[in-house]
């Protein structure tokens, strides 16, 4: 099976970085929460499987921060499938949450780095 | 958070995951998979269902309020599946911390609650100057010249008839300075409270309503302020209304408040202005800072200026070297002598009541937990978390306790009530259901539910959840038999502690009873007139007795009646007597205390059923003569073996005239403590031989009646006769003779009647919990009796078997009950009367009931398992 050999590719989200990845989803447009999880899956070359576990606590979540605003839509397929949308608040909460990722990064590679030369 | 929005918010989150799982199937289908197999791994790879909307609605605002919600909507719907053990199980707490409230008020009203309204009461004092009350200048002096008080009051409770329209109602009086109010820091709850010039000597006649006369007499009628109503005669308009439960410093209930120096009392005028009368008790605030003992120095040194002053106070020996100070609280719990101490002992076996009922409930929900052992394992096995059963089991009892709370609220209600009417109607105040006790009340359901609810649930989620699913079958592991053994044990001991002072009160209250006084007071009613101070002249009243008596010997159903001048059982009065050439005697001389005294009409021997044993009884003839009738001990103590008849007794003194002695009565005691009958003598009520002061202070007080048989309207004849003649008089209500006995009876009836109910409480709860236990381990054995009978075993063999463990726990919970009982009767054996605390043969009847009853309640269950057919206890499992 194709997800047996994905499973153990893949790669444990760091505590946090899920907000992270549907907020920057969501700048794309709004999206229903299996659209999210596979959008992030194709973004990260499969190496990203967000587990439902934990996505839809995360946008519940979110919905009642006000990050994102949930919605009833009908979908292509002619089916009722709830839809979130990025708020001013999370697409300010974005921006913090992707400053704090780049320091983050940066710190991690400047840790690595001296390892890495010597 | 409504249950309707929280039920929309759940049914979209279904929703929102049936569209995630279709539109993964419908992407699986395109990449070419088959439908079912598309479906059935869009499932596996959405992972549990379960525990993604669990984890999600984690999320939700306000959750909690819904999670309550549902458990308890869960909890509900589980007790409501087993109504009997909901019942046993609310029914068991309920009467166990009914029984616990109740009695904990009782004793805490008596013994530590302040008088309601009261402010600030740890400045309050009690004053007594002499050691018998005070005198109204006394308490003028203290309050005008002590600074050591802010304030200071002067009371004295009288029981008067109100009469109002011609309804002639008892009541409860205090006579009270217009001070008392402010010292106490009290408000009116209508009206207002005395102005200055109500207090004073001949000032208007202005009443002040307690809310209970307000409520039961008046309707709670707003409009009562300038009404009048008759009280001891006199007309008095009501100005103000109490709030409720304020009944001033004391500890007993009021009905009316009166100003103490406007008001007619026992003595007249003379009361008010010389110290030779003590009737005034005081009570005085602190003035900040000040401590007790500085209170007591001030006071005495006030005291002994005020008689220094007084040149008539030399004459009767007062003297300032006694004056007391006490804190108020205290005084009221000294006060409350053996009432306080029964009360306490009753809230301590209330305790035990509570622990029996807490044992009973434990042991019913540790075998439901066990029962539900199956149940519970395989939902820990499908992934419900251990805290969540737990949590689950904690609502539970959380429900349960909150259900015997309730119901205990209501008991303890009905109890305090009944208790106040019967046992306590003169000692208690009225007692609130107040916010303390309510908090009590939770504490208490709080705790026990904590301990019957969690522990079996913890009992039941411990170990491997599979080995528990396996076991689940077989049910009750040794360590829950041993708990409900242990439970069972300890029920059986505080039951026999319960048993064997029911039986020692009992006997305590039996032997009081069975105490031969020296007179049969029943059927006998008694009447106390308040004729003193009442504008009656005693002359007119000495004159009116003989057409009085003659007419309450007419009232049909009476055969008997004589009036007293101050109390019908001996001890109201002492008096000193002399007899020519025998005072000197060596007897005499070493006789402690004065003889008693009685001032009587014709016929008092034969109403209270005291015989005459020599000579003859008065008659209205002897008004004129020097006659009196002397007691047995009287007449031992001065004449030995010679004739009494004859001698002459002079009545105060040598200096009095000789009374010859026309009689000998028996002997008789004033109650069943007084260790030997004291000697007395009997004057005739208003003839020559009574003393003159006496003729003035005490016309007329008590009238006793002998009725034949039992029969409750002579009462109200007899009182209709008494109002008739004395319309503007005092009356008590007429009540039998017997409870002139009440006050030294009170502590063994109350000890004996609380104790036999709550022994019946304990009996049945016990029996209930043993039967529950024995039921519920034959069940589990079923099996294994099957087998044993099939194999050949008999039905004897097969009970002993069922029965050896609980009787086994029965006679473990004897011995541990017989060692309490002894150590607790011991601690309370001045609380009885005329019962060793380790008579053998108390404590061998309670061993043989509580055994009888452990029996009944062990053999029945044990019974009954024996007449399943092997074949069918065999094929069930």
């Amino acid at each position: 099976m194709a997800t047996t050999n994905s499973a153990a590719s893949r790669i444990e989200l760091l505590q946090g970085t899920l907000d992270l990845l549907i907020l920057q989803t969501l700048a794309w447009g709004p999206q229903h929460g299996y659209g999210i999880a596979q959008m992030i899956r194709a973004h990260s070359g499969h190496a990203l499987q967000v587990d439902t576990g934990s996505l839809y606590p995360a946008l519940h979540r979110m919905a009642r921060k006000r990050w994102v605003r949930a919605s009833w839509e009908t979908s292509d397929q002619n089916q009722r499938v709830r839809v979130y949308a990025l708020t001013g608040t999370g697409r300010k909460q974005l921006t913090a949450e992707r400053s704090r990722w780049d320091s983050l990064a940066a710190a991690i590679a400047g840790v690595l780095r001296p390892v890495s030369e010597g | 958070m409504t249950w309707w929005h929280g039920r929309r918010r759940e049914q979209d989150l279904d929703a929102e995951i049936r569209a995630h799982l279709r539109m993964a199937e419908a992407d699986r289908v395109a990449h070419g998979e088959l439908p079912d197999d598309a479906a059935s791994a869009a499932r596996r790879e959405f992972g549990n269902l379960g525990l993604v909307k669990e984890a999600t609605r984690g999320m939700w605002a306000g959750m909690w309020v819904d999670r309550i919600a549902q458990l308890t909507h869960f909890a509900l719907r589980r007790l409501t599946r087993s109504p009997g053990f909901t019942v046993a199980v609310v029914a068991s707490l309920g009467v166990g911390i009914a029984a616990d409230v109740t009695m904990i008020g009782i004793a805490d009203a008596l013994l530590y609650r302040p008088p309601a309204h009261v402010r600030d009461v740890n400045r309050l004092v009690a004053v007594d100057l002499s050691g018998t009350r005070n005198s109204y200048p006394d308490y003028l002096a203290l309050r005008e010249h002590a600074d050591a008080f802010s304030g200071v009051a002067g009371y004295a409770r009288r029981a008067y008839a109100m009469v109002e329209q011609g309804v002639v109602t008892p009541v409860q009086a205090l006579l009270t300075s217009r001070s008392l109010f402010a010292t106490l820091g009290v408000r009116p709850r209508l009206g207002r409270f005395f102005l200055p010039d109500e207090d004073r000597l001949d000032g208007p006649h202005v009443a002040v309503l307690g809310y209970r006369l307000w409520q039961n007499r008046f309707g709670g009628d707003a409009t009562v302020l300038g009404r009048t109503v008759h009280v001891a005669g006199d007309e008095y308009t009501i100005i103000g209304v109490a709030p409720e439960g304020f009944i001033g410093a004391g500890s007993a209930p009021v009905d009316l408040f009166l100003p103490l120096a406007s008001t007619k009392f026992d003595a007249g005028r003379a009361a008010i202005t010389s110290r030779r009368y003590s009737w005034v008790e005081l009570v005085a605030r602190l003035t900040r800072g000040t401590t007790v003992q500085a209170a007591r120095a001030d006071a005495a040194l006030v005291y002994r200026r005020a008689l220094a002053a007084d040149s008539a106070s030399s004459n009767f020996g007062a003297s300032a070297s006694y004056v007391a100070v006490t804190p108020l609280m205290e005084a009221r719990r000294a006060s409350a002598g053996v009432n306080g101490s029964v009360s306490l002992l009753l809230a301590a076996i209330a305790t035990m009541v509570l622990l029996i009922a807490c044992a009973n409930v434990a042991g019913l929900l540790l075998a439901r937990g066990v029962r539900q052992r199956h149940e519970t394992a395989m939902r820990a096995a499908l992934g419900a978390s251990r805290i969540r059963l737990l949590i689950e089991a904690a609502v539970d009892g959380v429900l349960l306790s909150l259900a015997g709370g309730a119901a205990a609220l209501l008991l303890s209600r009905l109890g305090t009530s009944a208790i106040e009417r019967t046992l306590l109607s003169d000692a208690a105040p009225h007692i609130p259901i107040d916010l303390r006790i309510v908090a009590l009340t939770a504490l208490v359901t709080a705790a026990t539910a904590v301990i019957v609810s969690v522990w079996p649930a913890w009992q039941a989620t411990r170990g491997d959840p599979a080995r528990s699913l396996n076991g689940a079958a077989r049910g009750g592991t040794t360590s829950h038999l041993r708990a409900r053994l242990a439970l069972v044990t300890g029920q059986l001991g505080l039951t026999f502690v319960l048993v064997v002072g029911a039986e020692l009160f009992g006997a305590s209250l039996r032997n009081a009873n069975d105490v031969d006084l020296g007179m049969t007071l029943d059927p006998v009613l008694v009447a106390q007139l308040n004729l003193a101070g009442a504008g009656y002249a005693p002359a007119r009243v000495r004159a009116e007795l003989p057409d009085l008596m003659a007419r309450l010997a007419a009232v049909p159903g009476v055969i008997g009646v004589s009036g007293t001048g101050a109390g019908v059982l001996p001890g109201w009065m002492n008096y000193r007597y002399s007899v020519p050439g025998r005072d000197s005697f060596p007897a005499v001389r070493a006789q402690s205390g004065l003889p008693g005294y009685s001032a009587v009409t014709p016929g008092f021997f034969a109403a209270i059923g005291m015989p005459l044993v020599r000579g003859r009884d008065f008659a209205w003839s002897d008004l004129t003569r020097h006659v009196i009738i002397v007691s047995e001990p009287f007449a031992k103590l001065y004449w030995l073996h010679e004739n009494p008849l004859g001698q002459c007794v002079k009545v105060g003194g040598s200096d009095a005239p000789c009374e010859e002695v026309i009689g000998v009565s028996a002997a008789r005691r004033g109650g069943p403590t007084n260790a030997a009958p004291s000697p007395e003598a009997f004057v005739l009520l208003g003839s020559v031989a009574e003393p003159p002061l006496f003729l003035k202070l005490f016309p007329l007080s008590q009238i006793v009646v002998r009725t034949r048989g039992a029969a409750p309207d002579v009462a109200s004849s007899v009182q209709a006769v008494l109002q008739q003649r004395f319309p503007a008089v005092p009356i008590a209500p007429i009540r039998p003779a017997l409870s002139l006995l009440d006050p030294v009876m009170r502590s063994w009836r109350l000890g004996a009647d609380m104790f036999a109910a709550f022994g019946v409480m304990a009996l049945v709860l016990a029996a209930l919990g043993v039967y529950a236990m024995v039921a519920y381990s034959a069940s589990q054995r079923r099996r294994e009796v099957g087998i044993r009978l099939a194999l050949g075993a008999t039905a004897q063999q097969i009970v002993r078997l069922l029965m050896s463990d609980t009787m086994r726990a029965v006679f473990v919970g004897l011995v541990l009950g017989v060692v309490a009982a002894f150590l607790g009767a011991r601690a309370a054996s001045k609380l009885l009367f005329g019962v060793s605390p380790a008579a053998p043969v108390i404590y061998a009847g309670g061993a043989l009931l509580v055994i009888a009853l452990a029996l009944a309640a062990v053999a029945m269950p044990a019974w009954r398992s024996t007449r399943v057919p092997p074949s069918e206890a065999l094929r069930e499992e």
